[in-house]
């Protein structure tokens, strides 16, 4: 029983860090646990098949009828749970026990163990039935494997579900090496390629208070372990996901090639994780199927909701996948808004995140007021949101059914004071500075939607958002360069964004390939340099607020990219390559510009201004003057140094090095040979514009700039010093 | 407009040999023990080349052969400029033909440091270059200067391009003279190629202004 005992106490353990005010278990105490052996099941089956997993959600009508929404059903069908080998048998341990420890409460604990197994299914799918009837079909073949089985228990004290002071719960979840893949066939239908979310591991402790209300949901609040391990398969974070390419067939041996990877270890306080069923009746989650109609996600749903603050030992991880790659590892984080307080009071949130079914033929996704009117900066341009903030996707000419994974509310403020880049095999820095690389979000919002297959690729659309700076001046959104060691900071702050592509995905033998007909990107924000915030400065541009920091602004910046016929081919590496890349995509021309020009008979010559299309604009900060370089278009393509290369984004062991070519309005075949392209695809900036003092209405307008062709190469090296 | 570029990017080029010992204290063991890296600074290399193929011997080469292939000009056509032929104005465009760079920078450091602007604390933006890291710079330049017009309206009544006109930036008429030094060049009244190694020793300090003058 001892062992048995110690795992107990492994899992209750953390209770002496919690913050509730619980009492703490020691090990002495938990020695003294009297109780029964308990009850051991062990149950084993050749293989498992189940027909069918479902799950069903309402949603809004996409023709605008039924008030009362449609049932739709998450679904995958001929689910088979099979042995890792062969003649094997798959199954799980339990084991449940209960007792006391000396103070007399009573203890119970839990743990279910499974054995290495590997799932296949169907592709995911949303019908309206649980069987057969009319389904979506939204990818190609799924499977699960997971070679070293999961393990899973829960200690509890007073009872498992319960919010009194002396109740308490402690949960292991481990899992290892697992690798969800979805499989897409080639059109030899011999080759399979598989585009894999893998390596996934989650090994977390948790203690803390276990409850259900009407109101919360399902709720976890606690403290919870992230434990990483160095053992003969290398190191592993605590919470580790990669992505993943595999390519090969029956007769070959597949080639897996590697694409990123995150990861975070360490622990986290103050844990709060939610579960809950929404009702959006309101449609405040997607927004309407159409203006006054009925609600996107419905009346039924599955929220999530996961925040806390970020341990003195909290780390994450982000670059690239497989043992021979590098990462970067952010640790040491404080809050961004207050970079001297103690380590261990930084706090995230993930927001809310929603998976709902809908049958719609847009989406929305809420933008910020800032944002919308940066970019619709005169009457000219069409705003980015309707009347209630929301910006709409549109999915098709009529209503299309598929799920939407949304997050809306996404914080994350920590700075990190430590940057490292690591090797992935070891998790050892090769390089360590007293800063970091920021990557902040303010009010992060995303829709990530499957609208069912085109052919053998799978249908998508995605939308992200960023709201700039918080209203009490001291969140923001931000990429940039941070000096811990004398708070300075140099980057692009209070960036209001926006994106959003749909298209379809195919996985294909080299790579993963995107192919979006559109895809618009808007942001707006400031390239500034200067202390970081204290707690009598914030991060405000505007003269009015008290302990504005207006002075670090050098310039303001926004743009809008409106591009089509966007093509990415993300080429996974073999070995420590990093990431690579091609892309092409078109900038149409706005039709009426060319000011000055006789005849100029474009569609609109009554005013001084036009769309500006895709453009970019630099703002002056001290009187708002604006150069803008408008109406931008051509067509564009990136590449490598020579001949049908990728572009490369890969870290090295102290720094990161990207290379690309830009080609303007040409192709360029394997042997290194270009040709180029009419004049509809000139690389043209339409007007470049000047607006003193920012009067929008009145642009003097300097000309324009145009490039038949050519190529721009560059290979930038960034190291840490 | 003076404004844009004096008060919204002030750029202070200071000499590193007088400041960078200013203020410096004792760092006590216990300080040291307490860091875990060095101060972060980034250094950025550069390599980028316009028009131009590297081969793996490092020699340059066009990707623009000669002055028949377009593709490599780069034309600024002024607000207004224009000519008028058979009732119609054409554009007119300054094209720098066969444009081409290679610019390397082998280290730009970034750090963030302070100075003292009217009695208060600024933080900037470090960023120096040392003349040990020489900037190289190669085939900077264009084969020729011309002023080129349209042939024909841009723009049909809708809008539209007019894709039978050729713009002036896509001139292809070549320099006259087969046996000249320009032969085989787009025609023009001036080319430039520059080769140069610069050394440069000292920090830019970039730092915003809420002021005219800090």
């Amino acid at each position: 029983m001892n062992t048995r005992f110690s795992l107990l106490a492994t899992a209750l353990l953390l209770v002496n860090a919690a913050s509730h005010g619980m009492e703490a278990l020691t090990d002495d105490a938990l020695s003294a646990v009297n109780g029964a052996d308990g009850i051991q099941m062990s149950v084993r089956a050749d293989q498992i098949i189940s027909s069918t997993l479902y799950a069903s959600d309402n949603a809004g009508d996409g023709t605008g009828g039924a008030a009362n929404g449609i049932t739709q059903y998450h679904r995958v069908d001929a689910l088979r749970i099979n042995p890792v080998t062969s003649g094997g048998t798959v199954g799980a341990d339990i084991t449940y026990q209960t007792g006391t420890i000396s103070t007399g409460a009573p203890t119970s604990r839990l743990s279910v163990t499974t054995t290495p197994m590997a799932i296949t299914g169907s592709g995911l799918k949303v019908c309206d039935s649980t069987t057969g009837g009319t389904c979506t079909t939204l990818t190609g073949s799924t499977s699960l494997s997971m070679p070293t089985g999961a393990q899973l228990s829960i200690a509890s004290r007073n009872g498992i579900l319960g919010s009194r002071s002396d109740q308490a719960v402690g949960t292991f979840i481990g899992i290892d090496n697992v690798d969800f893949a979805v499989q897409q066939t080639a059109t030899d239908n011999t080759t399979i390629n598989q585009f894999v979310l893998g390596d996934i591991r989650v090994n977390i402790n948790s203690t803390g208070r276990l409850y259900v209300t009407a109101a919360e949901g399902f709720r976890f609040r606690g403290n919870a372990s992230l434990n990483s391990i160095v053992d003969g398969n290398g190191y592993r974070p605590g919470v580790q996901l990669a992505l993943k390419h595999v390519s090969g067939s029956n007769s070959a041996t597949p080639q897996t090639g590697y694409i990123t990877r995150v990861g975070a270890s360490g622990s986290i306080r103050n844990l709060d994780v939610t579960m809950r069923g929404t009702n959006d009746t309101d449609g405040v989650i997607l927004g309407r199927t159409v203006n006054n109609g009925p609600s996107i996600a419905g009346s039924s749903g599955l929220a999530l909701n996961i925040r806390g603050f970020l341990g003195p030992d909290f780390s994450y991880e982000i670059g690239e996948s497989g043992s021979a790659g590098r990462s970067f590892r952010f640790s040491q984080l404080v809050p961004f808004d207050n970079p001297t307080a103690a380590l261990g009071t930084a706090a995230f949130n993930l927001g809310d995140m929603y998976l709902n079914t809908f049958n719609s033929a847009r989406l929305g996704l809420p933008v910020s007021p800032e944002l919308n009117s940066a970019i619709a900066f005169n009457i000219r341009e069409t705003p980015l949101t309707d009347g209630q903030g929301i910006s709409y996707q549109t999915l098709g000419t009529s209503p299309v059914t598929g799920t939407a994974l949304a997050v809306r509310g996404l914080s994350l403020q920590g700075l990190p004071r430590v940057t490292e880049i690591i090797n992935n095999r070891t998790g050892t820095p090769t390089r360590t500075i007293t800063g970091s690389l920021l990557t902040l979000i303010n009010g992060g919002n995303a829709n990530l939607a499957l609208t069912g297959l085109e052919g053998r690729r799978i249908g998508f659309a995605l939308a992200a958002s960023t709201d700039g700076l918080s209203s009490n001046n001291r969140a923001t959104t931000m990429v940039g360069l941070a000096d811990t060691a004398s708070n300075l900071y140099f980057g692009l702050r209070n960036i209001d964004s926006l994106i959003q592509g749909r298209g379809s995905l195919d996985i294909s033998s080299t790579g993963i390939n995107l192919a979006m007909p559109e895809l618009l990107l808007a942001a707006s924000g400031e390239l500034a340099a200067g202390f970081l915030m204290t707690s009598a400065t914030n991060f405000s541009s505007n003269s009015n607020v008290t302990g504005n920091s207006r002075g670090d602004v050098l310039a303001g910046v926004r743009l809008k990219l409106d591009a089509r016929d966007v093509n990415v081919s993300i080429i996974p590496s073999q070995g420590e390559d990093g990431l690579a890349f091609t892309a092409s995509l078109t900038l149409p021309r706005v039709n009426g510009d060319r000011l000055g020009t006789a005849p100029n008979t474009g569609t609109d010559t009554s005013t001084r201004f036009r769309s500006a299309g895709t453009f970019v604009h630099l703002i002056e900060p001290s009187d708002g003057s604006i150069l803008g370089l408008e109406n931008i278009s051509g067509n564009l393509s990136v590449l490598g140094a020579r001949g049908t290369d990728p572009a490369r984004i890969d870290v090295i062991d102290n720094g990161l090095v990207m290379e690309s070519t830009v080609l303007i309005n040409g192709q360029r075949n394997a042997s290194n040979a270009r040709t180029w392209g009419n004049t509809a695809g000139d690389l043209r900036i339409g007007n470049v514009n000047l607006y003193p003092n920012g009067n929008v209405n009145a642009p003097q307008r300097l000309g324009e700039i145009a490039m038949p062709g050519g190529q721009l190469y560059s290979k930038v090296t960034l190291r840490l010093n | 407009m003076n404004t844009l570029l004096i008060t919204g990017l002030s750029l202070l080029l200071g000499l590193t040999g007088s400041m960078a010992h200013a203020g410096l204290s004792a760092i006590d063991d216990a300080t040291m023990a307490d860091t875990t890296g060095q101060a972060a600074s980034i250094s950025l290399g550069l390599d980028m080349r316009l028009n131009l193929d590297q081969a793996s011997n490092g020699t340059l080469s066009n990707v623009c052969a000669t002055g028949s292939v377009v593709a490599c000009n780069l034309g600024v056509s002024f607000n207004n400029r224009y000519i008028t032929q058979n009732g119609q104005r054409l554009k007119s465009w300054l094209v720098f033909k066969n444009t081409t760079a290679a610019i390397t920078i082998p280290e730009l450091t970034i750090s963030g440091s302070t100075i003292t602007v009217g009695g208060q604390d600024k933080a900037v933006l470090d960023i120096a270059l040392s003349a040990s890291q020489p900037i190289i710079i190669r085939k900077l330049g264009f084969d020729s200067l011309a002023v080129e017009n349209d042939t024909a309206a841009e723009i049909n009544s809708d809008g539209t391009l007019n894709l039978s006109n050729t713009p002036g930036y896509r001139n292809a008429t070549l320099a006259p003279g087969q046996t000249t030094f320009d032969a085989g060049r787009g025609r023009g009244f001036i080319g430039l190629d520059m080769t140069a190694t610069v050394a440069v020793n000292g920090n830019f300090k970039v730092f915003g202004c809420s002021s005219a003058r800090c």
